[in-house]
């Protein structure tokens, strides 16, 4: 049983390290084709896009105690203060929402 | 060593079924494929002439939160030191936050646990909307990969049954190359 943890836990290393090593070797030439270029440019924007909704909506029990602590935070954030601000904000939000109602 | 923590609880319940080793770690491949396309994009953030001894260990230091903040750092020169010191922070608050959680956890009012439920999303809030304001291009790459995740989420049941990390990987990728193909100026890197 614990040989086939050991198998487990090196496995489960190898699926998870190597393809965010793989890349920083890959991908750093200088010579990129520019279509690439932007692809990989863009990728944040659209990774963060998709990371944030709609999951954000169902972060927390009630929909509208989200909706509320997503717009705080997007607020906070366009003013681009401290992030961490714009954290307290987003979960203050929802639990002010949720003591209120 | 395994530092991907949904994999981990997805393991111990993937073994508690009694699926076998070899399909943990496939489960645990597909839902960290996603971190090879972060990883390639923020390939071209490194500064070129790094010691190649550190590569291994920002490697090592990619998930979802360091590529937040990396990613959208201006500049493609990113120094070594800071990218090794964003991420073994992030080790440590992970370590560190998984031992006060397990002390803490239960004890906080339920109210309180429910709201630091968003609070991972509004950090990539706080890390989004300032380089969405930079310009339209990001803004219209970032919608267009809400809409495709909205596709996804509440589209039909072939789209949505697609396991969460290769769905991220899916949108990724065609949001990304949409974005690269209507927007074919120049990349200005220190925009």
């Amino acid at each position: 049983m614990s040989k086939d943890i050991l198998i487990l836990i090196l496995g489960m290393t190898i699926v998870t390290y190597l393809p965010r090593l793989l890349p920083l070797y890959f991908f750093s030439s200088d010579r990129l084709n520019p279509f690439l270029k932007r692809v990989l440019y863009f990728i944040p924007y659209a990774v963060l896009g998709a990371l944030i909704f709609p999951a954000i909506l169902y972060s927390t029990d009630q929909l509208y105690s989200a909706l509320f602590g997503a717009a705080i935070a997007i607020v906070i954030a366009y003013f681009e203060l401290n992030l961490f601000l714009v954290v307290l904000g987003g979960v203050g939000g929802v639990l002010i929402w949720q003591l209120v109602l | 060593m395994v530092y991907a923590g949904a994999s981990q609880l997805i393991a111990v319940r993937l073994l508690a079924a009694s699926v076998t080793i070899p399909e943990v770690i496939l489960t645990t491949f597909i839902i960290n494929f996603r971190h090879f396309i972060m990883s390639a994009s923020l390939s071209q953030k490194i500064a070129s002439d790094q010691p190649d001894v550190i590569t291994p260990i920002i490697g090592f230091g990619i998930t979802d939160e360091s590529f937040a903040l990396l990613s959208l750092e201006p500049g493609c020169n990113l120094a070594p030191w800071y990218m090794i010191g964003v991420s073994f922070t992030g080790y440590a608050g992970w370590v560190g936050g998984t031992f006060l959680g397990s002390i803490l956890g239960t004890n906080l009012p339920y109210i309180i646990q429910d709201s630091m439920g968003i609070a991972l999303y509004a950090m990539f809030i706080g890390l989004l909307v300032p380089g969405l304001k930079k310009s339209h291009k990001f803004l219209s790459v970032s919608l267009l990969a809400m809409f495709f995740s909205s596709i996804f989420f509440w589209g039909p049941a072939f789209l949505s049954q697609i396991s969460e990390g290769w769905q991220i990987v899916l949108i990724t990728v065609i949001t990304s190359l949409i974005g690269a193909a209507i927007f074919t100026d120049e990349v200005a890197i220190d925009e």
